[in-house]
């Protein structure tokens, strides 16, 4: 490959690595903000719930 | 008494919440260990490993970690012998002692960690006063940095400089700790962390947009990115990815869980816990790898960036890059700025981790001794500066070094096997399922299940298997073998035994302690039969 370009294979997993995460990010990023972001509760958490 | 004392704190929102855990995960090494690892490890080859350890261990302990921390949380534990204890249904008495890896093992690498932070702040001022520019070459750079980790060395610094930019972190630390989760924690994660992304995209057009030197930082993406193939048969370029997944998502150190237990028991965890892991890679995969190593190319081309990485990533993310600093177009000015934003994003980046790290020791002082909030968070700084010294004297003797392999390394993956043992084996695959997906916003995928009680145990226990072979025994007996973790040097051989006694000085404090806490609670539910702090200690 000539000295100051990226290689095919190189360009392949860059792209791919970095778009996935990129998609990832934003996935998550939109089904939170389709919800609601509202204040987490402030009271304290029912002790008695149970564990099953 | 704890569950009340731990009610008292929550996370204000949601957004903040995920700053704050993606602070704690996002570091130096998706920085400076991230692109280093890849270009060493195979290149763009290393990212089929590192995506499927993504995959099988990541994604799976996150979610364990967080369905753990927010079922302690509701239970009154912040802290990991507690959620160990109700992990195992209070019958299990050696479960909770087990929970002292989540104590001693993120305060130790609390402790180094934020010295090394430090020196992202001193560095940050010296590139504001322009204080290594002039000196050019890599190799007086290099003592520059070399004279500021030495106080021994006053040719350069005096010995005073770099306890004094620990002390400042110290007491930066203390400010926003003692101010609590959403008083404290969450406010700095929400001004750092967009701080951060801001500062990273600037530098990262920067460093793409660079003339031609001795290379082309196409030449830099070039050197990180080209696979090679032979390496996928290689198995330490597996172990290499799975080890990276364990520093850069914070896993089995005992915060994730920690931060989780300020959740309410409805909040979700599944699509929150894995919006962090994904803000991390796209800070570690995105940010991470177009900066340095693209940077240090352009400036020293292939080969001499080859050689720099090999020197460790302070080499390159330290004195390549303050090089690089000096050599950019448009003079001293616009260098002194582009350094103060690389050197200001490792502190934030460090600084949140640290601020997590410290949390599950002073989440167990105010639990379970009763101690306020800033009384608990000035014992961990003070004990933090009293060993922080032996670090800041004994450096370059590998005190450090001893530390970083046996809990920020070796440690992890040890915690991270108990762990999953005790969600998926002793709690039962069946019930931590359910509680994963208590409020959950995202229905994680069934075969995740599967995943979560064979496949990351198995994975888990290979990996495990694998370094206590080939690097724990060599380590411990301190033998001198090729690639060891810890370079063998005779002369710092009494330092490195007396950096062992001292780290297992801390984990026997932590035995005992735990132990004194449930004596204390056994006591309280005689003298109160209608309480249920829970049964007597072992």
């Amino acid at each position: 490959m000539e000295g100051s370009s990226i290689a095919p294979f190189a360009w392949f997993f860059m792209l791919l690595s970095m778009g996935s995460v990129t998609v990832l990010t934003a996935y998550c990023y939109i089904r939170i903000l389709s919800g609601s972001d509202e204040p987490v509760e402030l009271e304290a958490p029912e002790s008695d719930v149970p564990d099953s | 008494m704890s569950a009340h004392t731990h009610a008292q704190e929550r996370w204000a929102t949601r957004i903040g919440l995920i700053l704050a855990m993606a602070g704690n995960a996002v570091g130096l090494g998706n920085f400076l260990r991230f692109p280093v690892q890849a270009a060493q490890n195979g290149g763009g080859t290393f990212m089929i490993p590192y995506f499927i350890s993504f995959l099988l261990l990541g994604i799976p302990l996150m979610w364990v970690e967080w369905t753990i921390g927010r079922f302690g949380g509701r239970h009154g534990h912040a802290t990991i012998p507690g959620m160990f204890d109700e992990l195992g249904d209070r019958k299990r008495k050696w479960a909770k002692y087990l929970g002292v890896l989540g104590i001693v093992m993120p305060l130790v690498v609390f402790i180094y960690y934020t010295y090394v932070v430090s020196w992202m702040l001193g560095f940050s001022f010296f590139s504001l006063t322009g204080g290594y520019f002039g000196l050019g070459e890599f190799s007086q750079v290099a003592q520059y940095l070399y004279s500021y980790q030495d106080v021994f060395d006053g040719t350069i610094h005096g010995g005073w400089v770099a306890v004094a930019f620990f002390l400042i972190t110290i007491v930066f630390l203390y400010s926003v700790l003692s101010r609590g989760i959403a008083g404290g924690i969450e406010k700095l994660a929400l001004i750092g962390m967009p701080i951060l992304f801001l500062f990273a995209f600037i530098l990262m057009i920067r460093v793409l947009t660079l003339p031609p030197a001795v290379g082309t930082p196409a030449e830099g993406l070039n050197f990180i990115w080209n696979p090679e193939w032979t390496s996928l048969s290689d198995a330490k370029v597996w172990l290499a990815a799975a080890g990276q997944m364990f520093f850069t998502l914070s896993l089995g150190m005992g915060t994730i869980h920690c931060y989780s237990s300020y959740l309410t028991e409805r909040d979700d965890v599944t699509l929150t816990g894995l919006s962090t892991g994904a803000t991390n890679e796209f800070a570690e995969v995105v940010l991470g790898g177009t900066i340095a190593i693209p940077a240090a190319v352009t400036f020293f081309g292939v080969a001499g960036a080859t050689a720099i990485a090999e020197g460790g990533t302070y080499d390159l993310g330290i004195v390549a890059m303050s090089v690089v600093f000096q050599g950019l177009p448009g003079g001293q000015f616009w260098g002194q700025i582009t350094g103060f934003l690389w050197f200001f994003l490792l502190f934030i980046a460090g600084i949140t981790s640290s601020v997590a790290l410290s949390s599950p020791a002073i989440a167990f002082l105010q639990q379970e001794y009763g101690r306020t909030r800033k009384h608990a968070v000035l014992m961990v700084m003070a004990l933090a500066v009293a060993l922080g010294t032996l670090h800041v004297l004994f450096y370059h003797r590998q005190f450090l070094d001893v530390w970083d392999y046996w809990a920020g390394t070796f440690g992890l993956v040890i915690f991270a096997a108990v762990e999953i043992v005790l969600f998926s084996w002793i709690f039962g695959i069946d019930r931590g399922w359910k509680e994963m997906h208590i409020g959950a916003d995202l229905r994680v995928p069934l075969i995740y299940k599967f995943i979560i009680k064979w496949v990351t145990p198995v994975f888990l226990f290979i990996l495990l298997g694998w370094w206590a072979v080939t690097e724990a025994v060599p380590t411990l007996l301190m033998r001198d073998v090729e690639d060891a973790p810890i370079a063998y040097d005779p002369e710092t051989i009494v330092y490195r035994w007396f950096s062992r006694l001292v780290m297992l000085g801390l984990l026997a404090l932590g035995l005992y302690l735990i132990h004194q806490a449930w004596v204390r609670k056994a006591v309280a539910a005689e003298a109160s039969p209608a309480a249920d702090p829970g049964p007597a200690a072992s």
